[in-house]
């Protein structure tokens, strides 16, 4: 095939001017008369005029949402008005948190949509053999015969007692995601839905949690800060709000200083003050360092933390200091504990030494970082602490806003103002003793075990252990996994040590997909499903979170001219015969399974999700049994599901009566808001959370701990669960940390602990340094064509080239060039790369972007579509390894690998 | 009406049902045109019709290879759309697709299937439908409508589906696994490709000889 073709359109031009010689219509007439034997077109009432010049387009701004990473920023979509075609998007121009800026992930959407690759229509696997090296062979089925399927499969567990073999997992998500990832399971009655948290940044929310009970990521005060301390976090490429963080980071330079912590140079580096090149894994012993010169040279915010009690400083290196001495602030609690347990030793030398950064570094940043306390910010990424033992540091990192008095303060950490979105009706009432009973099992990913503590929002077993479902469902532990539903994910992709979920999802007896491309997830599914994209084709509800603001962002399904019309946004608002994962799946699930005498989905569905406008129910707006009325109610209930979610927001009536209303802008209907398509909060109350000013922490003490008592009692209560000590905890999880141990870290207060290695250093003598692109819309990008050929854009990579970047010195050692092709070998796997020799990366390191190595995905993402892989996935060679008291997967920092030329 | 009128209206007629056969045949093969295939003879149309018939396979078969050529979803190994081979391989709706989309509708129809408009079957059945207006007028005794018919039909050949009916064929050549499509793909690409070079010659003998339209239509065999 050509790229591009060479065709001389000017031999046409003899033909374009007797086009209007034609009867207008003719041909129409002639089709209208062959009437239903045409299979392909149809006839018009009226021919149209079309348009002359087709370079000029023309078009309304349509609202909807980027989900390209979890910035989530709000868009606008530009459509043709005549086509329908979406030609361009940008920020949506109200949001007050970004503008009309985005990044180039909104862009590379519309080559998602537009991409020949994308799963058209639902399909069957026939060939019953399942594997990497076994072709599947997908037919196309209609979609009544894949939900058909489905719901018989269903129906065998639940008559078989066995709802519990049921499982959804899920990745990307939309605010409509309770009806399939929470109530669809629930009614059918299995415990097992499993989010892809744990492989996403978990780690980072546990150093909020366990100092000032947040349990959550934190928005950046970077319009009012003097200093940024960022580790790990490269916001202007990745993660989260990039594009207020990049719009904002010229001015941030011309205010304030920013120095970053990252083993590689990464893009935020490059336009930095400061590098700190830490040694992988070692972040934690820079923070302690950091907090002791902190407190050593006295620049602590009084206000925030207290002070002693005569005004001498007696932190004191080397020396434990009296509590009685020292007045703590009523915001918080616990530094001379973190002093004595932790920090009193931890002097810069000693961290240079452990981090491989040099002293006066450590203290040239700790210094320039407090004395601009309190606008100042700690800003935790998720690279220093998606580590093993990465809680710890996770906590010692955010502890620094703490003694700067930087939290919720100008300038510094905030979270998001509370928002006016209702909770979606929940199915409690329509839950029977069969999916009761089911409930009552274990989860497959074996969270809340002695050595899984995952310890989310203070509860054992509170947060997900997202790769370790492999393991569950590979030994039936705690149970087996007959029928699986999977969508926006491809586990078999994205979870460290990939292979593993190959061969689990190779054992599960039947796995239903519901993705926008063909994944490697889906070579293993026997129905694959075609999803909607969600930045054009759907309904569905996010947030964004920046400048002081939350946003509540919709999605729409933006090709309709009327949205809101079901058949208009079946007609219209999609190109293919796609459906949405979180409504209008479920539903037509629902009528199926009702078909088959379980009507308790559908029951709740046509209770409970009314258009709350008319009040008119599904069936009363849509009647009929037929297959189309199903999909004509499915795509209303999916409209209803976000009316109903944005309900306060949009109806006057119901927020003044009805929800306890937390401020932020009014909008008197439903289509006014809906046209609009974002909503603000208030802007956030510097400070409000602080005792002195009246607030409280959402910590067990009220107050923000550099103690760890929340942490302590999350302990004791897993410990407790499994009738042990805290002790037997750590040690079974491999954490240092110990209860009054004299000889180890305290258990409870932010501290360093020493990495341990996935590898033998012999064997494997680099540190292998993953990182994501910036141009990865969360590992769906790589089938389009920008991702690949802009790829530079990560600094050290070359465009269309997956390569692992080497430091000329170690390269020089082992005789490798650039461009040598070589293999890169860990203890669990071994990919295919080639080498860029590059100052970026710390001698003993190997630095490589996330994302190549896709055997599936599409024609451009892969070598050969469904064969060869492009380049290699970092997973296949980083270990299925965990930072077991958040429960997150560990990607970076300690995964050890060997290189050689092939 | 003259014996050679007749004999010329059944000759596009032939044309007629050419473009309409072939387009069923792209379609998924449980979508009727197989059916058809059975039901047409070689006198009905200009392609080898027992040739693709022998070539049938099984129906599990045919709807395999029909999936891995056209529709995927790991396969897609002929992507049926205009604009893949005209504009950028790596994009559908483009500005083909949306010059086809507005031909389709200044004409008085549009896409009916869920796809977009410069699919193959689509634009096939757009030829049937401009070859069969024309043999309208010509039953209708319209010549003047008729020759504009032919040159409206050259017109879409040119600018859509002669540019990209070769390369489509060779990917099905190349990839098919039964005999069926690449026997399809062989009977496509040789009827457009012979049909849009005598359209070229009838309009060129209208345009630079006295003959009428009649003798034109003579003039060029279907084969």
């Amino acid at each position: 095939m050509s790229q591009h073709d060479t065709t001389d359109d000017d031999d046409t031009d003899l033909w374009i001017g007797r086009r209007d010689v034609m009867k207008a219509g003719a041909v129409g007439a002639v089709a209208a008369g062959l009437g239903s034997s045409l299979t392909s077109l149809t006839p018009l009432a009226q021919a149209e005029d079309g348009r002359t010049d087709l370079v000029e387009h023309t078009g309304d701004w349509r609202p909807s949402t980027c989900a390209g990473c979890t910035s989530w920023c709000a868009a606008q979509v530009l459509v043709d008005d005549e086509t329908d075609r979406v030609l361009r998007t940008r920020g949506h121009e109200d949001s007050r948190i970004h503008g009309t800026n985005d990044c180039p992930r909104q862009d590379l959407g519309i080559q998602q949509l537009y991409d020949p690759d994308r799963i058209t229509q639902p399909m069957r696997r026939t060939n019953p053999e399942k594997g990497r090296d076994v072709d599947p062979e997908f037919e196309p089925i209609s979609w009544e015969e894949a939900i058909g399927e489905i719901a018989d499969r269903i129906m065998e567990l639940r008559e078989n007692g066995e709802p519990e073999t049921f499982m959804v997992t899920r990745g990307r998500y939309t605010y409509l995601r309770p009806i399939l990832y929470s109530y669809l399971p629930q009614i059918i009655g299995s415990p097992n839905n499993i989010s892809h948290s744990a492989i996403c940044a978990e780690a980072e929310k546990f150093g909020p949690m366990y100092t000032e009970g947040e349990w959550s990521y934190r928005q950046y005060d970077v319009q009012q800060s003097r200093y940024v301390l960022a580790w790990g976090a490269d916001p202007i490429s990745a993660n989260r709000q990039v594009s207020h963080y990049s719009n904002e980071f010229g001015d941030l330079l011309d205010r304030a200083t920013v120095a970053v912590v990252e083993p590689r140079l990464s893009s935020t580096a490059t336009k930095s003050d400061e590098w700190l090149p830490v040694e992988p894994g070692h972040d934690g012993a820079l923070a302690s360092a950091m907090a002791h010169v902190i407190l050593r040279d006295g620049l602590w915010n009084r206000e925030f933390v207290g002070e002693f009690e005569d005004g001498e400083n007696r932190f004191v290196p080397g020396e434990r200091v009296d509590p009685e001495t020292f007045e703590e602030s009523e915001n918080s609690r616990g530094v001379i504990e973190w002093w004595n347990e932790e920090l009193y030793d931890k002097e810069p030398e000693w961290a240079a030494d452990e981090a491989g950064v040099p002293a006066e570094q450590i203290e040239r940043v700790a210094t320039g970082f407090a004395e601009a306390g309190p606008n100042a910010i700690s800003w935790l990424g998720g690279g220093p602490c998606m580590q093993v033992r990465g809680s710890y540091t996770a906590m010692a990192i955010h502890a620094l806003n703490g003694l700067v008095g930087s939290v919720g303060n100008r300038g510094g950490t905030l979270y998001a103002p509370s928002t006016g979105v209702e909770d979606l009706p929940a199915p409690d009432e329509y839950v029977d003793e069969v999916a009761e009973a089911g409930l009552d099992h274990e989860k497959i990913d074996q969270r809340g075990r002695l050595e899984f503590p995952a310890l989310k929002d203070g509860e054992s077993g509170g947060g997900v252990v997202t790769n370790n479902a492999a393991d569950g469902i590979l030994d039936e532990d705690p149970n087996e996994i007959e029928v699986l539903i999977s969508y926006w994910n491809n586990f078999a992709f994205s979870n460290p040590e990939s292979q593993r979920w190959e061969e689990a999802l190779a054992e599960i007896p039947f796995h239903a997909t519901i993705e926008t491309h063909a994944s490697e997830t889906a070579w293993f599914a026997d129905v694959v499903l075609p999803a909607t994209h969600h930045q054009f084709e759907r309904w569905g509800q996010l947030r964004s979170t920046g400048a002081g603001y939350r946003t509540i962002n919709l999605h729409t399904p933006v090709m309709a001219d009327d949205p809101d019309d079901p058949e208009d946004v079946l007609e219209n608002g999609r190109l293919w015969d796609v459906k949405t994962d979180e409504t209008e799946i479920p539903y037509l699930l629902a009528e199926a399974l009702a078909d088959r005498g379980f009507e308790n989905l559908l029951a709740f569905f046509e209770t409970e999700y009314p258009d709350p406008e008319s009040g008119r129910s599904l069936r009363e707006e849509i009647p009929g049994d037929d297959f189309e009325s199903r999909e004509l109610r499915a795509q209303a209930f999916s409209r209803n599901a976000l009316k109903l979610r944005t309900r306060p927001i949009w109806d006057p009536d119901y927020r003044e009566n009805e929800f306890d209303w937390p401020g932020g802008e009014e909008f008197d209907d439903w289509v006014e808001f809906r046209e609009r398509g974002i909503w603000h909060t208030d802007e956030w109350e510097y400070r409000h959370r602080w005792p002195s000013e009246g607030g409280e922490f959402d910590t067990d003490t009220g107050v923000f701990e550099f103690d760890g008592e929340t942490l302590r009692n999350a302990l004791e209560g897993h410990a407790e669960r499994h009738d042990t000590d805290v002790d037997t905890v750590l040690d079974v999880c491999n954490y240092q940390g110990r209860v009054d141990d004299p000889d180890a870290p305290d258990a409870f207060v932010p501290h360093y602990e020493e990495p341990y290695d996935m590898g033998d250093e012999d064997d494997y003598p680099f540190n292998f340094v993953d990182y994501k692109d910036r141009l990865n819309r969360e590992g769906r990008s790589a089938n389009t064509p920008w991702a690949q050929e802009f790829n530079d854009v990560n600094p050290g990579d070359e465009p269309g080239k997956d390569l692992a970047k080497i430091n000329p010195r170690d390269a020089d050692r082992l005789g490798i060039e650039d461009g040598d092709e070589i293999s890169i070998r860990s203890p669990v796997g071994e990919i295919e790369s080639t080498a860029k020799l590059w100052e970026g990366v710390r001698p003993g390191t190997v630095a490589k972007t996330w994302g190549q190595g896709h055997w599936a995905y599409g024609r451009v993402a892969s070598d050969e579509f469904g064969d060869e892989a492009r380049g290699g996935s970092n997973n296949v060679v980083i270990g299925a390894e965990y930072d077991r008291l958040s429960g997150s997967s560990v990607f970076y920092g300690d995964v050890r690998v060997d290189i050689e030329t092939r | 009406m003259s014996d050679t009128l007749d004999d010329r209206i059944a000759a596009e007629r032939q044309r007629a049902e050419t473009y309409r056969l072939l387009a069923a045949l792209f379609q998924p093969p449980d979508a009727g045109g197989m059916d058809g295939l059975e039901a047409t003879t070689d006198a009905d149309v200009s392609i080898a019709v027992g040739r693709l018939r022998e070539a049938v396979p099984d129906r599990d078969s045919l709807k395999l290879d029909h999936a891995g050529l056209f529709v995927g979803p790991f396969d897609l190994l002929a992507p049926p759309y205009e604009s893949v081979y005209v504009d950028d391989e790596t994009r559908v709706m483009t500005e083909a697709t949306e010059r086809v989309r507005t031909e389709y509708r200044e004409a008085g129809v549009d896409i009916d299937l869920d796809e977009p408009a410069d699919h193959v079957a689509a634009e096939l059945e757009f030829t049937y439908l401009l070859v069969a207006t024309e043999v309208e007028a010509l039953d209708a005794g319209a010549f003047e409508a008729a020759e504009r018919c032919l040159e409206r039909q050259y017109e879409f050949l040119s600018a859509h589906l002669g540019r990209w009916i070769s390369e489509l064929a060779e990917n099905m050549r190349e990839h098919a696994d039964t005999a069926f499509y690449s026997a399809l793909a062989d009977e496509a690409r040789s009827f457009v490709e012979a049909d849009g070079r005598r359209l070229a010659e009838r309009l060129e003998r209208l345009d630079s000889t006295d003959d009428d339209l009649v003798a034109v239509l003579e003039g060029g065999e279907n084969r």
